[in-house]
């Protein structure tokens, strides 16, 4: 029972954090310092971004084993920092195992309203506008067409491939906007405005670390990572095309 | 004058997509600090292959270290610091080049891509790795300390 407890506190955090985009190591790390403080016996861990198996040998010899299927993958940086703390608290030995898991499934039922982030990833996508040389016109429309691709892809959201579907129409919504706007704004700068818009789709995180990971001996995660960050970029580089590929313009 | 204001719109930028991943509003605020200052390092390196060396070098050195001051994981600085610098830029131009059918153009941006993404790498791994090696340095000598105190309490209590 008690091991049982023990390993379902370690597959709960570790595959928190790997669905708030947490390094593969980092979810390694974090279920072998608790293990430390709160298991007794030996411990094997491995994770890889869609999966985390956990295997603990007790003393009497009797292995305890589990494994967490993980299905979503996003960056949600506070849930990271949030569930960071807790493993923190355990690994001191101010929390025990039955709390900290009470505390992770809170964590995870907590729903938060997507408008304000998006309205932030808009925001952000037009002030990246303006460091990239545009203008206030320039953050408008890298603004609309930012937030107009979000909801557009709000409808994909309970789909399995909604990572690809929201870069294809990350992609493919601003360039419908710019190319009429284009004709009746005459100093506008569609490069700019298309790249601010994508701003937050960009695959740059999934590829640093996917070569970080590689460098660190983590070879299959590694190699995932870069798969899916070359579906991104395939899939922004199609939508953007897709107008000039179809023949509308 | 121009990287006052580069420095200025960079951590504004940050602070959002801090913000939009649901990050804290302090730390991404302390995120968009250190991520323009990467930014800054960048736009003042001659070529673009130095400025992803350095900057992400400089970039890892501030996130190790105010992740320790925060107490949150460093990743979240890096991860907010590389958002300008776009290293994924690249990777999309080249996409959007093979998607138009110029070959030659997509396997030059492809290899910049590379290039500069493995750069980044390496040093935010480099950064990370001297990070770990003095912290297990720090972690032996506390063990070696406190495996003297006891001796010495073991001593003092033979000595009673």
């Amino acid at each position: 029972m008690e091991n049982r407890t023990c390993i379902n506190l370690l597959l709960t955090a570790g595959q928190l954090l790997l669905e708030s985009g947490a390094e593969t190591y980092r979810a390694e790390d974090a279920a072998l310092y608790m293990f430390k403080q709160i298991g007794e016996g030996d411990i094997n861990i491995v994770a890889v971004p869609t999966m985390l198996m956990i295997e603990i040998i007790t003393p009497a010899g009797e292995s305890v084993y589990g494994c967490r299927r993980i299905r979503r993958r996003s960056t949600h940086l506070g849930k990271l920092a949030q569930i960071n703390t807790i493993v923190r608290r355990v690994t001191e030995g101010e929390l025990i195992a039955e709390d900290a898991l009470c505390e992770l499934q809170a964590i995870d039922q907590k729903k938060e309203s997507a408008y304000g982030s998006m309205l932030a990833t808009a925001a952000a996508a037009g002030v990246f506008a303006l460091l990239i040389d545009g203008g206030v016109v320039e953050l408008i429309f890298a603004f609309s067409c930012c937030l107009l691709a979000q909801i557009a892809s709000l409808l994909f959201s309970n789909v399995s491939m909604y990572g690809f579907f929201s870069s294809v129409l990350g992609g493919l919504v601003p360039t419908l906007v710019m190319i009429p706007a284009c004709r009746f704004i005459p100093g506008l700068d569609p490069q700019i405005v298309l790249l601010g818009s994508m701003l937050p789709l960009f695959p740059g995180v999934a590829t640093v670390n996917a070569i970080r990971d590689t460098i660190n001996g983590d070879l299959i995660s590694g190699v995932s990572r870069a798969a899916e960050a070359v579906l991104i970029a395939l899939g922004l580089g199609l939508g953007a095309s897709l107008v000039l590929l179809v023949g509308v313009v | 004058m121009i990287y006052i204001y580069k420095y200025i719109v960079c951590l504004v930028v940050i602070f959002l997509v801090g913000l939009s991943l649901r990050t804290k509003p302090m730390v991404s605020f302390i995120a968009g600090a250190c991520g323009a200052v990467g930014y800054v390092v960048y736009l003042l390196c001659p070529t673009p292959p130095l400025g992803f060396l350095l900057s992400s070098l400089v970039l890892a050195l501030l996130g190790e270290i105010f992740a320790r001051v925060c107490k949150v994981p460093s990743s979240i600085f890096m991860v907010l610091g590389i958002y300008p610098l776009v290293p994924g830029i690249a990777l999309y131009k080249t996409m959007a080049h093979a998607f138009s059918g110029d070959y030659s153009q997509a396997l030059q941006t492809g290899a910049d891509a590379l290039i500069g993404i493995a750069l980044m790498a390496v040093s935010f791994a480099f950064v990370t790795v001297s990070f770990r090696i003095i912290a297990s340095h720090r972690n032996q000598n506390n063990k070696k300390q406190v495996a003297e105190c006891e001796e010495q309490d073991k001593i003092c209590e033979k000595m009673i």
